[in-house]
């Protein structure tokens, strides 16, 4: 994985690697092909000259390869998600779905893209390559459905979900953005692997503002979160 | 808030708060020259170990934000009441996605 004099930890390194061969093979509801395609488009959106957020990249000469792999609504999502996190509506989102993209086919986008950014953004600041993907692994997508899967407060289907990490008196009460990705079982479980290696551990998120994680204050980690989001506008 | 709400010189309260939102903002952008100068200065400051964690949370907040942003992700009963007096404090209540959060 990365090689640095920084002392990049075990967590980080080893859930960066699942992440990538995660992206790698068959997803739910798209192949390993398109979900590695999915991973270049981001980098390539982030990479690129930046397009104000009303032009999509369909629309622009030379951006899109009219052979690509993935639908032109799908890199046009993609490319929106990587650059312009703040201007997100739910206009915009249901100028996509469920007319271009299925609901789920979406939601496996945003897991997508929004790993490949965590990953990157870590990359590119401590000037480390970004992660490589291994050969995409056969097979096709196994198109799970969760039960009882339903619009319920999300613009996208969440379905419910028990989790006693958070506060094991009420398992079904968790916040909302794990629920976000929940349509997609497979992304929302990568997502949870992921924060568990940066962050601060589902469990203990409420009841230990005093305590230090990893080699930070929890008050310097939750400035770091703040900031961040403040930066991405994110009202959530 | 201050060192929520706009860079500067105010820690918050916050061991090199200061610097640390200067981080944020390089890791969110393109400028490599900024975030190198940001990279050293921690380094320098708090050391390697802080540095790495420091990145590692604010891109996992990125991806947060990206699931939050893109799925219209509502707020939590615990927040409703305090959320919009943080949101002011913080200038939050401006977001676009302040219109599309449910509450």
């Amino acid at each position: 994985m990365y090689t640095s004099k920084l002392p990049i930890r075990q967590e980080i390194q080893d859930t960066h690697a699942a992440a990538a061969a995660h992206w790698a093979s068959p997803g739910t509801w798209w192949s390993a092909d398109q979900r590695a395609a999915i991973v270049d488009e981001v980098r390539k959106a982030w990479d690129a000259e930046p397009l104000p957020p009303w032009q999509t990249p369909s629309s622009t000469p030379g951006l899109v390869d009219p052979h690509h792999r993935l639908p032109i609504a799908a890199i046009d999502v993609i490319w929106r998600l990587t650059n312009h996190v703040t201007t997100l509506t739910k206009k915009w989102y249901e100028s996509y779905v469920p007319s271009q993209l299925s609901p789920q086919q979406y939601v496996e986008i945003v897991g997508v893209v929004a790993q490949v950014t965590l990953t990157d953004r870590f990359a590119d600041a401590l000037e480390l390559e970004r992660v490589q993907l291994p050969e995409a692994r056969p097979g096709e997508p196994s198109r799970e459905q969760p039960a009882d899967a339903e619009v319920v407060a999300h613009w996208v289907p969440t379905a419910p979900i028990v989790d006693g990490s958070w506060n094991p008196a009420t398992p079904s009460d968790v916040p909302n953005v794990r629920k976000a990705l929940s349509l997609v079982a497979a992304e929302r479980i990568m997502q949870w692997v992921l924060i568990d290696a940066h962050y601060v551990q589902g469990g203990a998120l409420a009841d230990d503002f005093g305590s230090n994680h990893w080699s930070l204050e929890r008050a310097q980690i939750e400035l770091l979160g703040t900031r961040t989001s403040a930066v991405n506008e994110c009202f959530y | 808030m201050n060192v929520v709400k706009e860079l500067g010189d105010d820690d918050g309260g916050v061991a090199h708060g200061a610097l640390l939102a200067r981080l944020c903002d390089a890791v969110a952008g393109k400028d490599t020259e900024v975030m190198a100068n940001v990279r050293e200065q921690v380094l320098r400051d708090m050391g390697p170990d802080q540095l790495v964690d420091a990145v590692g949370v604010s891109a996992m907040f990125h991806m947060m934000n990206r699931v939050a942003n893109a799925t219209g992700t509502p707020l939590d009963p615990i927040m409703l009441k305090a959320g919009p007096a943080i949101a002011a404090s913080i200038g939050a209540d401006t977001f676009f996605s302040a219109d599309d959060t449910p509450g």
